[in-house]
């Protein structure tokens, strides 16, 4: 990996350690981050073949604006407050979108790719700092119309892992298990 | 980059802009909609849902001498309504905390009888004055349930010799509250009449 394409795919943990002290928060980064990295992996390959340099560059920050832009258009409207607590996070998904252009040129399955391990990543990061930190699953779940299936467990939980320090932490810790079985 | 690029990225760019406005356009509306009951729910927690089917943010009431509330006016008071009937006034109240005002509201009974009160914005110490928030402890719930009618003594904090304990710490954000709280229910007897009259 290049030193920009690392640097990107670093900048890209901040949304994923910023908006997954929730289950239902990492839920809406992965609903918003699968297709958006999907469709910015697969119109890559053809913006590559009609734009070199600089105006590739520009290229690419369009799209990945676009995506984000719309996502925050759809989710003002239907998942008010889903929207308001992802607010700052939501705009830097375009962080990993680059970091899909800083790779190198390659297929257009490489962004659903990215997008589902992305997605899976934020899922299971959610799952255990909201179980460990916040003792409960899915608390908030009406911002995503799952409002019922919420659970509380006993207990206070460790707050640590429910603030970003614990959820670096606990990526550090996945990290090993996660490079052994993701290709 | 050369002319053609350019000129690429700059009808994609517009149509990418012209997309998002018209998106936008639609949306707007379910957007604006949403925004509102989103406040909604959030201002009027301190109400159990089901206990009123009116839009109390709409059934709103300017105040006259919001002085004595401390409130910058003009102030505005709301009512919860179930059906005909009155439920709670919602009366904002400003007091003066250690680090900076204190703004709170108070859903008042017909009757003159604190129902709940929840703090809306505050400059009071991270970890000592800020369990005041409903989110961190559950001290302003013990306030809950008091009228004017009680002793002089169960208006005060422990620290001044009255019956209400004060947050450890803290003990000017709680004589604060305190006293911001009383302020509110004085209001609403003085002008009980004007709060609980005039339907919209």
């Amino acid at each position: 990996m290049s030193t920009p394409a690392r640097t990107a795919a670093l900048l890209g943990l901040a949304p994923l350690l910023g908006a997954s002290d929730l289950l239902v928060k990492a839920l809406g980064l992965a609903l918003v981050a699968l297709p958006l990295l999907a469709g910015v992996g697969a119109l890559l390959p053809w913006l590559h073949r009609h734009l070199a340099g600089r105006a590739f560059w520009i290229g690419t920050l369009m799209l990945a604006g676009c995506g984000v832009a719309l996502a925050d258009q759809l989710l003002r409207a239907f998942a008010y407050d889903l929207h308001q607590a992802l607010d700052p996070w939501l705009w830097l998904l375009a962080l990993p979108c680059l970091h899909l252009a800083l790779e190198a040129p390659g297929r257009a399955s490489d962004g659903l790719r990215a997008g589902l391990a992305f997605s899976l990543l934020a899922l299971l990061l959610g799952t255990l700092r909201e179980g460990i930190g916040h003792a409960s699953l899915l608390a908030h779940g009406d911002w995503l119309g799952l409002g019922t299936l919420g659970l509380t467990f006993a207990g206070h939980g460790v707050p640590l892992f429910a603030s970003a320090p614990g959820g670096l932490i606990l990526l550090a810790l996945l990290w090993v298990p996660l490079r052994r079985a993701l290709p | 980059m050369n002319g053609r690029s350019l000129a690429c990225l700059l009808v994609a760019a517009a149509l990418a802009m012209g997309l998002l406005t018209a998106l936008h356009g639609v949306l707007a509306p379910r957007q604006q909609a949403a925004a509102e009951a989103s406040a909604e729910r959030a201002l009027l927690d301190l109400l159990p849902a089901g206990s009123y089917d009116n839009h109390p943010l709409q059934d709103a009431l300017p105040l006259t001498g919001a002085d004595d509330l401390g409130s910058p006016s003009p102030a505005t008071a709301w009512r919860a309504r179930q059906g005909e009937r009155l439920v709670a006034v919602l009366l904002p109240v400003r007091a003066r905390g250690y680090e900076g005002p204190i703004d709170l509201l108070l859903a008042i009974a017909p009757d003159g009888r604190l129902l709940h009160s929840k703090v809306l914005a505050h400059r009071e110490t991270p970890g000592i004055g800020d369990r005041i928030e409903a989110s961190r402890s559950p001290w302003l719930g013990n306030l809950a349930g008091r009228n004017l009618a009680e002793q002089p003594g169960e208006w005060r904090v422990r620290a001044d010799g009255g019956d209400v304990d004060q947050i450890a710490g803290a003990t000017i954000t709680s004589r604060a509250v305190v006293a911001g709280v009383q302020a509110g229910l004085r209001y609403f007897d003085a002008h009980r009449d004007a709060l609980l009259g005039a339907t919209p």
